[in-house]
């Protein structure tokens, strides 16, 4: 039987845990690369799905935005609308006419405000999509950057839209008194014509009636030999006054 | 010439007395002074009798007008004529168609009480109600019941006025 030579057989006793120590270092080496490899892979797996949340959450926070501003703009809508309908509600000697000629013009005011305000949301929204749509956001950090940037402004113009509604409401306001005090005054001018007039009338009308009765009544309540003696009463007595 | 004086133009008036019968009275003069002189068969329609017969009368008394000629007569004719239509009556207007006793009446207090006034004239205007309204030398002076009526009224307007809106 062939045996290790003895010069091999001293080295490897002499030097068998270095081998050993060598296999299992090796071993050791390798499995952690192995490790890291996969841990790397996994993890890159995970940020790309990070990224598509966040994404996602950026389309959902960019829609949350634009609700959140339409809601605010119609709450200043629906306030102008009803300091408006109290103006009108107040003012009691408009007629109905007036009043739904106010309510008309005050409605279509409304009405351009809001398409105004409309077309803003939807121009921003078709920007942010678009944005999207061409892959000039690749990082969350542009995407933070685009988020916040649509915040900001859709914020301002909601601001803008605000100050816009308020400033129209304002002239709504005084267009609205002006023409009120305009028809007040034509209306209590007509008003007092007419009752000067109708003063008149029912005075004449009364005078005309009591002084014809009046008047029916001492001409036959007179008889002929009154009548008579009445011309000289009233002759003697302009004489003895002097009248002539 | 006989000149007309004051007696005849007063008898005249007496017996005239108002504007209307100065006019008939006018017209008969007219009519006698052209039949002066004319024979009494070539007068067509002669005269009858008229409203001044008496007065006619009256007038012929006076002995010198009797025994003058037509000239004369005419003459006397002419001046009654002019004076009377020079004359300018006081015009009244009464309520009611005036009876002969009320127009005398009238021409009576007007003689005595209006100095220089002559004729009366009498017009009958209903609308004044009652009482007489007078027109004296361009004066005018209203003692009718309508206005005396209208100027109550006037005058107490809100007492009316206060009565009615209770």
């Amino acid at each position: 039987m062939q045996v290790l030579p003895i010069d091999l057989a001293n080295f490897l006793s002499k030097y068998l845990y270095l081998v050993i120590t060598f296999v299992v270092l090796q071993g050791s080496l390798t499995f952690l690369l192995i490790f890291l490899f996969v841990d790397k892979l996994l993890s890159a797996r995970k940020v790309k799905a990070e990224e598509l949340l966040a994404k996602q959450d950026a389309y959902e926070e960019s829609v949350r935005i634009l609700n959140e501003s339409k809601s605010k703009a119609s709450e200043h809508i629906l306030a102008a609308q009803d300091q408006s309908t109290k103006i009108i509600r107040d003012t009691n000697y408009l007629n109905e006419t007036l009043q739904k000629t106010f309510d008309d013009e005050l409605k279509q005011l409304v009405s351009r405000q809001e398409k105004a305000f409309n077309d803003v949301a939807a121009n921003l929204s078709t920007q942010f999509t678009q944005a999207f749509e061409q892959e000039k956001i690749t990082t969350l950090g542009e995407l933070s950057k685009v988020s916040e940037h649509l915040r900001t402004d859709m914020l301002g113009k909601v601001d803008e839209f605000k100050g816009v509604l308020e400033k129209n409401t304002l002239e709504a306001e005084n267009e609205l008194r002006e023409k009120i005090q305009a028809d007040y005054q034509e209306l209590t001018n007509k008003l007092k014509e007419y009752e000067a007039v109708k003063t008149k009338q029912i005075d004449d009308k009364m005078y005309a009636i009591l002084t014809q009765v009046t008047k029916d009544i001492l001409e036959s309540a007179m008889s002929m030999e009154e009548h008579e003696e009445l011309v000289f009463k009233l002759l003697n007595n302009a004489k003895i006054r002097q009248n002539f | 010439m006989i000149e007309l004086d004051n007696s005849t133009k007063e008898l005249i008036l007496d017996e005239v007395m108002t504007q209307d019968r100065a006019y008939k009275f006018i017209d008969e003069l007219t009519l006698a002074n052209s039949i002066l002189y004319k024979e009494l068969d070539q007068v067509k329609q002669p005269h009858s009798t008229t409203d001044f017969n008496d007065l006619f009368n009256k007038l012929l008394i006076n002995k010198a007008i009797l025994n003058s000629g037509p000239d004369v007569i005419s003459d006397y004719i002419q001046q009654i004529l002019t004076w009377l239509k020079d004359t300018t009556p006081v015009r009244y207007s009464v309520s009611f168609k005036p009876r002969h006793e009320f127009v005398k009446k009238l021409y009576a207090w007007t003689k005595k009480n209006l100095q220089g006034a002559q004729l009366v004239e009498i017009e009958v205007t209903p609308e004044i109600l009652g009482g007489v309204k007078i027109s004296l030398n361009g004066k005018y002076y209203d003692f009718g019941l309508e206005k005396m009526v209208e100027q109550y009224f006037i005058d107490n307007k809100n007492a009316i006025l206060s009565i009615l809106q209770k």
